[in-house]
């Protein structure tokens, strides 16, 4: 889900990013949370009053980005969700461009150090933002990983740049009949998203 | 408390990496407040205005009165979400109903404070432009050149922050320091005198209009708390930042206000001010210290006030766009940029006041730097006064209602001293609130135009109550800004 997300974010005319860095930054890391969600190692809880992220099965996923993460918040279960989501958007714009390339979806960094990067196949690029796209055209129902991905677009505010069409009654659908730990993690990147315009850093 | 929470784990310790110390959070605090745009604009618009020499000892009490203020404020700051926002204190304190009313005030006051600048600007841009050119446009045209340069850095989300704030800064204080010593060292013949911090010299009739134009040279002193979360420490960090920051910014006020009487003496403070207006400053320097430190004085002014405008500009649109995620104000204020990530349409709301602002002060031809700088200032000032005072008392009753750890003096005694005192000093302003407008004493504008914030805050409270019975949801997340998101679950 993080590489679709990135697809959709990213512009392949330019190799960069269409979104701001922390925007981007926060979106992908929700993003990366979700796949844990989704393949049923996390799930949020409550504890001393604050959101925080629960491990379910702690076995290490094949994936080396979602291990990593996975290995943080077993190592840490005390931190708040909004920290996990500040700690992994750090880096996750370039975590996840690595596995991409790693993946073959992504052409390697040429020598010069650089942001942009070009995909391999501009169709596979394109596939997501214009799976979403069409389904929100014929009033398809998404999918669940496909509504996350439509949940954190709106959340970082990516969708006012992507989507052929505003449809706030589509929208709130999809994410009313998204499992509650995935509706909390887009109100979480929703919450981060607006901190980080509202402090200046 | 587990034992995995005292270990300071790999994700504690990078995110620790970008946190702030006191010197950050004390640096953002005192250029929000531009120093340089109050010594330069605010003090001699003070004398020239009220024709009240006790300016300095006003700044020294304000100083006083809002360091009680700050010791209340920092500590509720640790159980309050959206902390940098007066409305978060009251909604919480007060009441929700409330805390919409605290919104509306506040929009109006930092409204006022921002536009206000635009005719300072414009009157500080002239002679320096007459000076190169030979010639100067009017200070409306200089004021739309501020507008859209704000306007334009307002939508890339271009902070003037790092290293270009922190030189123009150290500049300004640097050049503030300067024209104080040699103040200080070119006495008139009628030598030193301590006049202005003579109590009976500013407890005179005009008292209020100076304390309304001082409250307004402060504003910005509040953002602290919103670094509560960015802090390696909040709750030493904040509180400390807080208190220097104060400390500084008044002591420096005092002085440098007191200073420049000093070689014009007391008695004469008043009338030159009205004649020199925002140039005495530099008019005093050029004398001391020659032509070429006094204009860069001068540039340094204007750059001074076009960083508190866009300081001010951001103020602005971030609450709005804190509103707009509450669905206090309409869901689209609320949207991102999502290129720069800034909160467009808040700043778009802005800019539109501003410009709106300028034109009638052009067209109505109307005197940039009374009219507009003091007297929109001061009713900026009135109402940061009374956000103060809102939030004194909420704190007040907040820790009444939920008791803590914190002692007494933080809880009670500070925040019901300053509460008491700031009412004192909104009831002075209302008093004199004549001088501030510059209109005869019974003149209807006087009680009209404080009015405003009353019937804005009655508005504010029937909108609250008006939420609480049809959209309950938004209701309960008043006063959370961008964590309404999540219900203020953290």
């Amino acid at each position: 889900m993080a590489n679709d997300l990135f697809f959709v974010m990213h512009d392949n005319a330019t190799g960069r990013m269409r979104l701001h860095a922390r925007l981007t930054g926060l979106g992908l890391a929700a993003a990366v949370l979700g796949e844990l969600m989704l393949a049923g190692r996390i799930t949020v809880g409550s504890a001393a009053g604050q959101i925080r992220l629960v491990v379910l099965d702690a076995a290490p996923p094949q994936d080396a980005l979602t291990r990593t993460a996975l290995g943080h918040i077993v190592a840490e279960p005390a931190h708040r969700f909004r920290t996990w989501l500040q700690f992994l958007a750090r880096t996750a714009v370039a975590d996840v461009a690595d596995r991409m390339t790693a993946d073959g979806l992504l052409r390697p960094p040429g020598r010069r150090p650089s942001r942009r990067r070009t995909p391999v196949d501009v169709n596979v690029a394109g596939w997501p933002v214009g799976r979403v796209n069409l389904a929100i055209q014929r009033r398809e129902p998404l999918n669940v990983q496909d509504g996350v991905l439509l949940g954190l677009l709106v959340a970082t505010g990516g969708d006012q740049l992507v989507l052929w069409e505003q449809n706030p009654a589509y929208l709130s659908g999809t994410v009313a009949a998204l499992p509650a730990p995935l509706q909390e993690l887009i109100a979480q990147t929703e919450a981060a998203v607006g901190d980080a315009v509202i402090t200046r850093r | 408390m587990s034992v995995t929470e005292q270990r300071t784990g790999a994700v504690s310790a990078a995110l620790a990496q970008d946190r702030l110390g006191v010197p950050s959070v004390v640096f953002f605090v005192i250029s929000a407040a531009a120093p340089l745009t109050v010594i330069g604009g605010s003090v001699t618009a003070a004398y020239a205005a009220t024709g009240v020499t006790g300016v300095p000892l006003a700044f020294i009490l304000l100083g006083a009165i809002l360091g009680l203020f700050a010791v209340g404020y920092v500590t509720m700051a640790r159980h309050v979400v959206n902390a940098g926002a007066f409305y978060a204190y009251t909604a919480k304190g007060i009441g929700r109903p409330v805390g919409v009313a605290t919104a509306w005030v506040a929009l109006l006051a930092y409204n006022a404070l921002q536009v206000g600048l635009y005719g300072m600007i414009g009157a500080a841009a002239q002679p320096l432009i007459a000076g190169w050119f030979g010639g100067s446009p009017p200070w409306w045209v200089i004021g739309l050149v501020a507008w859209v340069l704000t306007g334009a850095l307002g939508l890339m989300r271009v902070d003037v922050n790092g290293k270009v704030l922190s030189v123009l800064l150290l500049t300004e204080i640097a050049v503030v320091v300067l024209f104080d010593i040699a103040d200080l060292l070119n006495p008139s013949a009628a030598g030193y005198s301590l006049d202005v911090f003579d109590p009976s010299n500013l407890f005179v009739p005009g008292i209020g209009a100076v304390v309304a134009i001082c409250i307004a040279s402060f504003a910005g002193f509040e953002s602290s708390v919103v670094f509560s979360e960015e802090t390696k420490d909040p709750r030493r960090t904040v509180p400390i930042a807080t208190y220097v920051a104060l400390a500084v910014i008044s002591g420096l006020y005092a002085v440098s206000s007191w200073a420049m009487t000093v070689p014009i003496g007391s008695d004469k403070i008043v009338e030159t001010s009205r004649e020199q207006s925002s140039n005495l400053l530099f008019n005093l320097a050029g004398q001391h210290l020659g032509s070429t430190i006094a204009t860069i004085g001068s540039l340094l002014f204007v750059t001074s006030l076009f960083a508190a405008l866009i300081a001010f500009h951001n103020t602005i649109s971030r609450y709005v766009f804190a509103l707009g995620r509450e669905r206090v104000l309409p869901e689209t204020f609320g949207r991102t940029s999502p290129r720069t990530g800034a909160p467009v349409n808040g700043s778009v709301a802005q800019s539109v006041i501003g410009l709106a602002t300028i034109v009638v002060y052009a067209v109505l031809g109307l005197d940039p730097v009374v009219q507009l700088f003091f007297t929109v200032g001061s009713f900026g000032g009135l109402g940061l006064l009374m956000m103060l005072a809102a939030t004194s008392v909420s704190v007040l009753v907040f820790f009444s209602k939920n008791p803590n750890e914190e002692n007494a003096w933080r809880t009670r005694i500070a925040p019901a001293i300053s509460s008491v005192l700031l009412l004192v000093v909104i009831v002075l302003v209302l008093l004199n609130f004549d001088t501030v407008l510059g209109v005869a004493p019974d003149s209807p504008l006087r009680w009209i135009m404080p009015a405003i914030y009353f019937v804005a805050a009655g508005f504010g409270v029937m909108w609250g109550l008006a939420l609480r019975r049809n959209r309950p949801k938004v209701y309960a997340n008043i006063g959370l800004g961008a964590q309404a998101a999540v219900g203020g679950n953290e």
